[in-house]
């Protein structure tokens, strides 16, 4: 592997791990107290009450999965897009709460990081939304250099 | 390599059984039976990110304050309205936000002296505590 691409590696890995950590982290915490998250949840006062408890008991869970699937699966798509629409998903009710001046905590990590201003978490759901473009643009191109490689060996074979 | 609409439904639905088990078994899960947050409400968590900034008012009755109550909380309920009410405005400042709390998610005494603080008395900020002191408890466990 030549310099340039080991480097292209090490980066595109180091990313997959912090972003896939990150959910991986912010999943277990909120999964070990689901009640507590769906309080979290309700103190945005944006969905019906059961709709919040729903998403309480889901939502770690797939924080969880998605993490670990972008960190340890070959093929993360559907890792890099779940995870996208989760974070927008987070960014939307940040810059709701936000918006409405309400004084909640973020609930990103479950009770740990209670006193993380709102500004702060959609910062940092903003630069994972980054890290994943870089994630996914990378994939892309590695899928289409694959293809290319493929389709000139198979030009070179005798007829 | 699987199409991304198979993935997809696979990572979902891996999702969806340990979370379908912990809505069934966590000693944590969440209660499916509540009502939504009123207006004049906050939940417990909420109150765990205002932390110091809060006066908090017990509106249980007296034997249940004696024998415990959240740090700092002042003893008002409705029977002893006239007598305890000034308690509360004396220790509030200016831009302190009043919480007041009862048992647990079945009372109604916190509304009630919640409402009374903002219409009677004129406090501004005053909210009942969602889940009263039951769910103040598991939040600052």
């Amino acid at each position: 592997m030549a310099p340039r691409g080991a480097l292209k590696w090490a980066i595109l890995l180091a990313l997959r791990f912090a972003v896939g950590g990150i959910f991986l982290w912010a999943g277990a915490t909120k999964a070990w107290n689901p009640a507590g998250f769906a309080e979290e949840i309700e103190a945005y006062r944006l969905v019906p009450y059961r709709l919040g408890v729903a998403g309480a008991v889901y939502l770690p869970w797939l924080e969880m999965v998605a993490g670990a699937w972008l960190i340890f699966a070959r093929d993360r798509r559907a890792a890099i897009a779940t995870l996208v629409a989760l974070l927008l998903l987070f960014i939307g009710a940040l810059a709701s709460a936000w918006a409405r001046g309400l004084d909640i905590r973020c609930g990103c990590f479950g009770g740990a990081g209670a006193s993380e201003p709102i500004v702060n978490a959609l910062l940092r759901d903003v630069a994972m939304l980054g890290a994943l473009a870089v994630v996914a643009w990378s994939e892309r191109a590695g899928g289409r250099e694959k293809r290319g490689e493929s389709g000139a060996a198979a030009d070179t074979l005798p007829a | 390599m699987r199409r991304l609409p198979v993935q997809l439904l696979l990572l979902w639905g891996m999702a969806a059984a340990p979370a379908a088990l912990s809505a069934l078994i966590h000693p944590h899960r969440p209660s499916w039976t509540g009502e939504a947050l009123r207006p004049d409400e906050i939940t417990a968590a909420t109150a765990a990110a205002w932390g110091r900034q809060i006066l908090w008012v017990d509106a249980r009755p007296a034997e249940a304050y004696q024998r415990g109550h959240i740090p700092g909380a002042i003893h008002l309920d409705e029977m002893n309205w006239e007598s305890q009410f000034g308690a509360v405005v004396d220790a509030w400042r200016p831009g302190q936000r009043v919480v007041v709390y009862c048992d647990g998610g079945r009372c109604q005494a916190s509304r009630q002296v919640a409402r009374r603080l903002r219409e009677e008395v004129g406090l501004p900020e005053v909210y009942a505590l969602k889940g009263g002191q039951d769910a103040w408890l598991r939040v600052a466990r």
